[in-house]
């Protein structure tokens, strides 16, 4: 395995954190109970801490400080699934990428926290923690909305139906893919995906909603590979205009 | 964060609830106060305790959900990872501290959706300051370090004040707020000590935010019996005018020391009386702005009235989940 | 319709109306109950009251209190939820008496008796302060809970409030199933005044203004 196949591993990582975290945070102030604002403001914290985490992991490889790799990089330079950088929409919306998002970096996050590479297992052991309680959190929220009243029943129907084709997306493989499985690094993307659709269908049921079947959803790919909407490049635009109006001030 | 200004009733209203009040019960409250015990939600307590506690720390959590957004303004902007995740948290403190407040609140009978209907309706009061707008990241700064460091000294006096509750929240309040007043101190001095460019960003802030900094303490206070009585029951735990001074004596020469001018010739402190000096403000301003006509009244209110309906469903759904069960007010 | 121009991009992509044609007011109430909450900091100190959350269940509860209630510390080892409503108290006390001296044996003698169950007691030490755990009792009742309580904890110094609950009403998110979900606290310092210190860049902007 190279360097470059690992880099490109933590740098999809990384950057999925950093713009979750970054559109998550959208809602603190304003969302739709004052003990939510607090909860889902502390996951976006910790999402954003991990991206961090795991920039410092590319700095000790030879990248740039984090601040660097974070705020000066265009659109087209980040990793990032399409799923994390659409706009937070209804908070509906919101809660169902919580959910299918968090449910893929749990799985994620065990397989790393066996990884042969110290440095990386030690990270994830120490986050896992953090992701658990953002999946109890999301599994109650789907349960509690999935079947409460005939609206939310269909809000969160319909945000589902709408987030799974990007969803997928998280799954699409690098080059590396082979090289990272064989070097024991962790099982894979298309390992995390098929656990994932295990775990996901579990609480779905639970919560009164439907899962279309599978083969029906087209993937959106690209994000991995720099292939991005129309909602990334703004998204930085916005996340660097003060620290880019002078990069080497100390803000 | 919160200053003084607060909304208090006229004294006539105040005196006919007082009229009525069992003699005995009352010697005994007030006795308790003397003392220097709390009172606790199911101890007896005149009306007009009741009811200006109510209003003062309704107004106090209305501050703190409103308070959110100017600063709220700079999260998806903010500087680099340190200042992004201390801005998030930051801010969420400050929805944090809504939530305290009207706990306490709700321990005197007044549900939080009604104070929450009271507040988006602008039927009660919010903290003056929050109707100013926050141009760049600079005024975010001044925010975090210098309305917090006002706020504090409000909050530390009427930590001390009579009613348990509200006290206990504010002791939780005044902890978090020593992360805001090192936070915004820490992103003051960044600025102030940095590029001429940041220099020039947080010099800017200062004069725009100066005004509205001496309106946070309100109008020096008139003495009337309504507010000596207030002052016996450990409501009105300070005056605005010692709460200015307190703050002008703390912060001035830290603002100074980073060589920041205060855009205010008069202001200087009194070496034979101790008293700081200075300009008074315009206090038309005070009342057109808490009157509704600031320059943004109207979008704080437009948003936390957009908040609170775009999440109604949510909170329709799970007070579906919750209908056979019946609301108790908190206990302490 | 026009929408309203914020200073904040966030509350533009809300596309907020610029004007809203009616007063506002509920048609509906939406408030859940209460539950309150415990927290305990480390697995040796005791269970204390923190405040309240606003929640449809207990599960929720615990969501929003772990969140609102431990989001700072050195360290959280459990957290306590219970509906407010199956919290009984006792009256408060004046004058540093001791409400446990109110607490007589016919309190018992009149109750109705169930099946063994635990009780969880909390003591209010001074007005003001926090209600802290005491300890966990069996009893038939809410009165003979108190009269065994009485009987246990019971000291020199006066309790001027008294919690009780059966200890099936709580939902206990602790011990090692759950402390993996609070190991990162000592890691969150950017939350904390200790992590903004910036005295030298001062000392060093006065040299140079000095110099």
């Amino acid at each position: 395995m190279t360097e470059e196949a690992l880099k490109e591993l933590l740098y999809k990582i990384a950057d999925d954190q950093l713009i979750l975290g970054h559109r998550n945070s959208e809602w603190t102030g304003v969302g739709p109970l004052l003990e939510e604002d607090i909860a889902f403001s502390s996951m976006a914290q910790d999402k954003v801490g991990h991206s961090l985490a795991f920039y410092n992991l590319l700095h000790e490889l030879g990248e740039q400080e984090p601040d660097i790799v974070a705020f000066t990089r265009n659109a087209d330079q980040f990793h990032n699934s399409q799923f994390v950088e659409l706009p937070i929409g209804d908070y509906s919306f919101s809660l169902v990428r919580h959910f299918l998002y968090d449910h893929a970096e749990l799985i994620r996050f065990n397989m790393l926290a066996e990884c042969p590479i110290d440095e990386i297992a030690d990270v994830a052991k120490k986050l896992k923690g953090e992701i658990k309680y953002h999946v109890m959190h999301a599994n109650t929220w789907m349960k509690q909305l999935g079947k409460a009243t005939e609206e939310s029943h269909n809000k969160m129907q319909s945000a589902l139906n709408e987030a799974l084709p990007y969803a997928l997306g998280m799954f699409e493989t690098s080059e590396f893919e082979n090289d990272l499985i064989e070097a024991g690094i962790y099982a894979g993307e298309a390992a995390i995906e098929l656990k994932w659709k295990d775990n996901i269908t579990m609480v779905l049921e639970e919560s009164g909603l439907s899962l279309p079947s599978w083969n029906t959803i087209k993937p959106v790919y690209g994000g991995r590979k720099g292939k991005h909407t129309d909602h990334l490049q703004p998204l930085l635009d916005e996340m660097t205009e003060v620290f880019k109006e002078d990069p080497t001030a100390d803000w | 964060m919160y200053g003084g200004g607060q909304v208090f009733e006229s004294s006539s209203v105040n005196n006919e609830l007082l009229k009525d009040e069992d003699p005995i019960k009352l010697a005994e409250f007030e006795a308790r106060i003397a003392r220097g015990e709390k009172i606790e939600p199911s101890d007896w307590m005149p009306k007009l305790y009741r009811k200006q506690l109510i209003r003062m720390i309704e107004q106090h959590g209305h501050s703190e959900i409103i308070g959110a957004l100017p600063e709220g303004t700079w999260i998806t902007r903010a500087p680099g990872f340190k200042r992004k995740l201390a801005l998030m948290a930051k801010v969420q403190d400050e929805v944090g501290h809504a939530q305290l407040l009207y706990g306490a609140a709700e321990t005197l009978g007044k549900s939080r959706e009604q104070m929450i209907e009271d507040l988006i309706s602008g039927k009660s009061k919010y903290s003056n300051i929050f109707n100013y707008p926050t141009f760049t990241w600079a005024d975010s700064c001044f925010i975090s370090w210098l309305v917090d460091a006002g706020a504090i000294v409000n909050q530390l006096a009427n930590a001390r004040g009579s009613y348990g509750p509200y006290c206990r929240a504010l002791d939780r309040i005044c902890a978090e707020e020593s992360f805001h007043l090192k936070y915004g101190h820490h992103c003051v001095i960044h600025l102030a000590t940095g590029t001429p460019k940041q220099r020039k960003m947080m010099q800017e802030a200062v004069d725009r935010w100066w005004a509205p900094m001496m309106h946070f303490f309100g109008p020096s206070d008139k003495i009337s019996t309504h507010t000596e009585i207030l002052t016996k029951w450990k409501v009105k735990m300070a005056t605005n005018d010692e709460c200015r001074q307190q703050f002008l004596d703390m912060y001035v020469p830290k603002i100074w020391e980073l060589g920041l001018t205060i855009p205010d010739d008069k202001l200087k402190k009194n070496d034979e009386t101790g008293e700081w000096e200075f300009t008074e403000p315009d206090w038309e301003e005070f009342k057109r702005v808490i009157n509704g006509d600031g320059p943004l009244n109207k979008e704080r209110l437009a948003v936390r009235r957009t908040a609170e309906e775009r999440g109604a469903w949510v909170r329709r759904a799970l007070a579906k989940n919750s209908e056979d069960q019946e609301y108790t007010a908190p206990l302490a | 319709m026009s929408t309203l121009k914020s200073l904040d991009p966030r509350i533009n992509r809300l596309n907020i109306p610029a004007e809203f044609g009616t007063s506002f007011s509920k048609t509906e109430k939406d408030q859940f109950i209460t539950y309150e909450v415990f927290v305990q900091p480390k697995v040796d100190k005791p269970y204390q009251h923190e405040g309240i959350v606003h929640a449809p269940s207990e599960e929720m509860a615990f969501l929003f209190a772990k969140e609102q209630f431990s989001r700072r510390g050195i360290s959280c080892s459990g957290v306590w939820v219970i509906n407010t409503s199956n919290v009984k108290v006792s009256p408060f006390t004046e004058n540093q008496e001791d409400i446990y001296d109110y607490i007589h044996q016919e309190i018992i003698e009149e109750a109705n008796l169930n099946d063994k169950v635990s009780y969880e007691v909390f003591h209010l030490m001074k007005r003001g302060k926090q209600h802290k755990h005491e300890g966990q009792l069996e009893a038939r009742s809410y009165e003979e809970a108190l009269w065994n309580a009485k009987n246990e904890y019971a000291g020199e110094k006066p309790v001027m409030n008294l919690w009780i609950a059966k200890a099936e009403d709580f939902l206990k998110i602790e011990g090692e199933d759950f402390a993996d979900i609070w190991d990162t606290l000592p890691q969150k310092k950017y939350r904390d005044a200790i992590d903004y210190k910036a005295t030298e860049k001062i000392k060093k902007f006065k040299a140079e203004q000095n110099s």
